[in-house]
Order: C-alpha cells, then sequence, then structure tokens
C-alpha cells in the first residue's frame, strides 16, 4: 500500500524553545491501515496529530498528505477529524451543526438531508435528537455526534483524537463498529486512543510515543506473535514439588527459554517458535510433572505498553 | 467570502435569545438615557457621545463575535476553530465572512438604538438638535462597520488574552468619548494639568490610529478633507482585515498549544 501520510524529521516546540513537544518524528502511514498512536499523556500524540491537520505549526520537518503538504487546503476535502475536547456550537440544533458541516465540506445542498440522517443511523443517535439544542446533549452524545460530523464529510483519512472518551460501552463497541467498517472500505485511520483493548482490536499498526519521540513501531500481528507465552498450571504433588524449582529450569534450559513462576502452581513460558507448547509440555510431562492446564496467551498491548514504559524509564535512569 | 460562514453567523447572530436581549439593550437602554437631564451643552455632548460613539457599538459587537465567550463552556475558543479549519476554509474568508454579518446585525442595533434616543429625547423635548443630524445616521452606519472589524481584530487573539486587549480598548475609547469635550489646559506647570493634557493626547491618538471614525458632515462639507477622509477610513478597515487575518494564521488550534 502507498503512504498517504508521510512525515520527516518533525520538530515541535513550546516555551521558545524550551520544552521539545515532538521531537525528530519521521513515520509513513499507508492508505487504507488503521494506525494507532499510544503512549503515556504529554508524549505528544495530539500535537503529533494536529500537526498533520496542519492546525499546529511544526518549527520544522515535512508533512504531506497524499502527496501535498500538510497546510494545502485541498488536503481538508478529504480528511475528517475528532478533537479529543470538541467544543460544538452550542446555539445549534443536531442537525443545524450536521448541516453546517455538510456545507462546510462543500459538499452538495441536496444532499444534505439524507446525510444527516444516513450518519445519525450510523452513529445510533435516534431522529428526535435532531431539533435538541447541542448545549443540551450529555458527553457521550456529545461524542457520537462528533463522529456523524467526521462521517458527513466521507473522508479518505480519519483523525480520531481519542474517540472513545466519555463514551459507555455500547458507544465504546460503536466506535469498534465504525473502525472496521472504515478499514473495510479503504479508509486511512489514523486513531489516538488510551483504550488500548480497541486500539488492539482495530489497528493494523501502532506507534508508541513517548517524550515527543517514536520509540517504537510495528504491526500489531507481529507484536502479538512475538510475545506470546503459555501459563502451565500442575496438580500438587508433594514429591514433584519438592523439585519444581528444578524441573521448570530444566525444561526452559533444554528448550532455550525462559519462564517465570506465578506460584500458586502456576508458571509463565515465554514463547519462542510455533512448536514451543508442545515441546513445553513434553518436556515437562517427560519430568514427571502431571499437568492440569496449559493456556496459551497472547502478549496485550497492555503488557506492551507497561514493558515499554518501564524498560525506558529504566534507560533513562542509567 | 464563504457564503457558509457568512449564512451561519448570521443564523446565530439572529438568534431569538441574542436578539431579545440586545433588543432591550438598544431601545431600553438609549430611551432612559433620554431621560437624563441634559441642561448642560457638555452633558448633552457626552450623552450623544455615548449613544453614537464606539462604546456601545463596542459592546454590542464584542457580545456578538467571540465564539467562545458566550455560548461555550469553555473559554477557550481554540479548540472551537480547531474544528472549524479541519474543513475547507480559508482563514481571511472566515475573517470577512464573519465581520460582514457582524457588521450587518450591529448596524441593525446601533442605528435602532440611535433612533430610540432620538424618538425619546424629542417626545421629551429635550434640544438635541445640535448633537443628532442625518449625518450623524450615515456616521454611526460607517463608524459601526470599522468598530466591528476593530473587534474582529481582537477576537482573533486567544480568548484568554483576547478579553483583556478588549477591556484596555474598551476603556481606552471611553476616553475617546470624552475627547470633544476636552481641552489642552493653559496652564503647562501644573503636574495635574499636565497629566490631563497627556490623557488628552493619548486619546486624541487612540481615536486618530485605533479607532478611526468617519465625520461624513465634514467630508460632504468641505473638499479638501474628502479624499483624506474616505482614504483613512478604507485603508484602517483593510489592515484590520489584513491584521485579524494574519493574527488567525499565526494561531496555532491544539489543547496541547494554548
Amino acid at each position: 500500500m502507498p503512504p498517504c501520510v508521510e512525515i520527516t524529521n518533525l520538530y515541535k516546540t513550546y516555551n521558545r524553545g524550551k520544552t521539545h513537544v515532538l521531537d525528530n518524528v519521521s513515520l509513513q502511514i499507508n492508505a487504507g491501515e488503521i494506525f494507532g498512536l499510544i503512549g503515556p499523556n504529554g508524549a505528544g500524540k495530539t500535537t503529533l496529530m494536529t500537526s498533520m491537520l496542519a492546525l499546529t505549526i511544526p518549527n520544522a520537518g515535512l508533512i504531506s498528505i497524499n502527496g501535498f503538504p500538510a497546510a494545502n487546503l485541498g488536503n481538508r476535502r478529504v480528511t475528517g477529524f475528532l478533537p479529543e475536547r470538541p467544543h460544538f456550537d452550542a446555539w445549534m440544533t443536531v442537525e443545524q451543526f450536521l448541516h453546517y458541516h455538510h456545507e462546510l465540506a462543500g459538499l452538495s445542498t441536496k444532499e444534505a438531508e439524507a446525510n444527516v440522517n444516513d450518519v445519525l443511523t450510523k452513529v445510533e443517535l435516534e431522529f428526535s435528537v435532531k431539533k435538541r439544542l447541542v448545549r443540551r446533549l450529555s458527553r457521550g452524545m456529545l461524542q457520537r455526534l462528533g463522529l456523524a460530523q467526521v462521517l458527513i464529510g466521507r473522508p479518505e483519512i480519519c483523525f480520531l483524537d481519542e474517540p472513545a472518551s466519555g463514551m459507555d460501552p455500547l458507544g465504546v463497541q460503536l466506535i469498534r463498529q465504525l473502525l472496521l467498517e472504515w478499514k473495510k472500505a479503504g479508509t486511512t485511520v489514523v486513531l489516538n486512543s488510551h483504550h488500548l483493548d480497541e486500539v488492539e482490536k482495530t489497528c493494523d499498526r501502532i506507534a508508541f510515543m513517548k517524550d515527543g519521540k517514536i520509540r517504537f513501531i510495528e504491526e500489531l500481528t507481529n507484536i502479538q506473535q512475538n510475545k506470546q507465552h503459555l501459563t502451565i498450571k500442575w496438580h500438587v504433588d508433594t514429591d514433584v514439588n519438592k523439585n519444581i524449582q528444578a524441573i521448570l529450569d530444566r525444561t526452559a534450559s533444554n528448550l532455550n527459554t525462559s519462564y517465570t513462576n506465578a506460584g500458586d502452581n502456576k508458571a509463565t513460558f515465554a514463547i519462542n517458535e510455533i512448536a514451543a507448547p508442545y515441546k513445553i509440555i513434553s518436556d515437562l510431562v517427560g519430568q514427571g510433572l502431571e499437568i492440569e492446564e496449559a493456556m496459551p496467551q497472547k502478549h496485550s498491548l497492555e503488557e506492551l505498553f507497561r514493558d515499554l514504559s518501564r524498560n525506558l524509564k529504566e534507560n533513562e535512569h542509567k | 467570502m464563504n457564503f457558509v460562514i457568512f449564512k451561519y453567523a448570521f443564523i446565530k447572530l439572529t438568534n431569538i435569545r441574542m436578539l431579545f436581549g440586545l433588543l432591550i439593550f438598544s431601545i431600553i437602554a438609549p430611551a432612559l438615557s433620554a431621560f437624563m437631564p441634559i441642561d448642560e451643552p457638555n452633558q448633552r455632548q457626552l450623552i450623544s457621545a455615548y449613544i453614537t460613539g464606539p462604546t456601545v457599538t463596542m459592546l454590542i459587537s464584542f457580545v456578538l463575535v467571540q465564539d467562545a465567550a458566550l455560548n461555550q463552556k469553555s473559554l477557550n475558543d481554540g479548540e472551537y476553530l480547531a474544528l472549524l479549519f479541519s474543513r475547507p476554509v480559508i482563514r481571511l474568508q472566515y475573517i470577512v465572512s464573519k465581520w460582514l454579518a457582524n457588521s450587518i446585525i450591529v448596524n441593525i442595533y446601533t442605528l435602532l438604538s440611535v433612533s430610540c434616543y432620538a424618538i425619546a429625547a424629542n417626545a421629551l423635548h429635550r434640544n438635541i438638535a445640535l448633537v443628532l443630524s442625518p449625518y450623524t445616521f450615515l456616521d454611526v452606519f460607517l463608524n459601526s462597520i470599522s468598530y466591528t472589524a476593530l473587534v474582529i481584530v481582537i477576537s482573533a487573539i486567544p480568548f484568554k488574552l483576547g478579553i483583556w486587549v478588549y477591556m484596555a480598548v474598551l476603556y481606552s475609547i471611553m476616553g475617546i468619548s470624552m475627547t470633544p469635550m476636552m481641552s489642552l489646559a493653559p496652564d503647562k506647570y501644573s503636574a495635574v494639568t499636565w497629566l490631563g493634557n497627556f490623557a488628552f493626547y493619548f486619546a486624541t491618538m487612540l481615536k486618530t490610529f485605533v479607532v478611526p471614525s468617519v465625520d461624513t458632515f465634514s467630508i460632504l462639507q468641505s473638499g479638501s478633507l474628502l479624499v483624506t477622509g474616505i482614504l483613512t477610513y478604507a485603508s484602517n478597515l483593510t489592515l484590520y482585515i489584513l491584521f485579524a487575518s494574519i493574527l488567525l494564521n499565526k494561531r496555532e488550534f491544539s489543547y496541547a498549544s494554548e
């Protein structure tokens, strides 16, 4: 897939250069992919997103959207944006607000009514709210309206900054559904989210940001495959239990892997090849261990997030 | 001009709550001021300067122009504008459209305000003929357009800073409104008169350069003033709009930058 967003050596500072928000950021986002931006608060994710939309002016570096500079007005005909803290025109009705954005996107007024109804259905807002003032909407409804506003411009590239913020579980499910629909339709999505389970279920690739730098970019399937592990639970047997440490050490050594003793008759082995679970179980059984449960598990994004944050912190201390 | 921005700015400005509040402001307040005793010529001029001058116009236009102040829970207009400028909207077009829509509404309010004052004062047999003439209405119309442009410049500044700039300009303008009644004190050796003279010069300078207004009577009566007056007015309007556009182009719309 060709890249539709290209960022090269991007720098952004605030406070007259004292605060580095983006520090030599370079990345490419392919057309049709769902790209997740994750990282702790203050990592620079929102600034990176607003830079792609030319709402923030970088100090140095290049951003191109479909080959054009980020500030090119034409880009805004193909992009949609949901800010983290949406402040909509509170005096408008829901219907007026969507008509307004339909017209701002340069779409024909003839098809506005049908499009408004269509996006309201997609974000599961009842037609009865059409005449309601925006200021009367709850936080979750405002977020749905924000999504409707993104949809109404029929974007090719969507920038979503914390779309699940303030949403109930049904709302979170709706976002997942929309993201999967976008993926199916070939729409590019840049998703900034702290809901790592949502990122894990929908994104093709993720970038982990910290202190304005991209520390890690990887395809999600690679992360999940490379970081699988097998949790073993064994039957309590006094004779074997006396030697359990030696048994686990021997298996780890035989199969060139590592493990952590989780206590409560459980240990978790790292999996380094497809056949590893079978080999681990066979080796343990061969040493006389009575296995009650063997559960392969994928490394969750949350664990990766925690590990990366911890490693970076340790490196900083060194 | 962006017609969509113009249309929705106009719809916003004709919002029923806004209309109701400002109609009270435009009808009741000026009508009540006609009841004030105006025996002294200076008092008469003062009231007239207040009604036809920039103070009322700027108060009305500030209420109308702000994106954040009166219709958002947050005072951070940057977050509102972020969404707007993620659409294909040229910032200069946004400024021009907003200015035109606001100028029309502000003119309706200020002309209504002046008319109410004139009607009430005539009904009460106040002698206002000296200060209210057909030229006054033309001045009010043209000046409302330029004062709104000044407010548009202020509205291009981030709201939290803009509110201070607005207050400073408004207080200065109140001083400007007094200039027709001021004159330089002859005693230049007293500190008090020196300060008074300084205030007079400052207000006059501000009136000339920051809040220029048209005196149609002078322009139409004196051929020599015609070109200068029109040029000053037109160049100031252009500068205000350009300056507002530059300010808006320099701004970043992200909560991280605010």
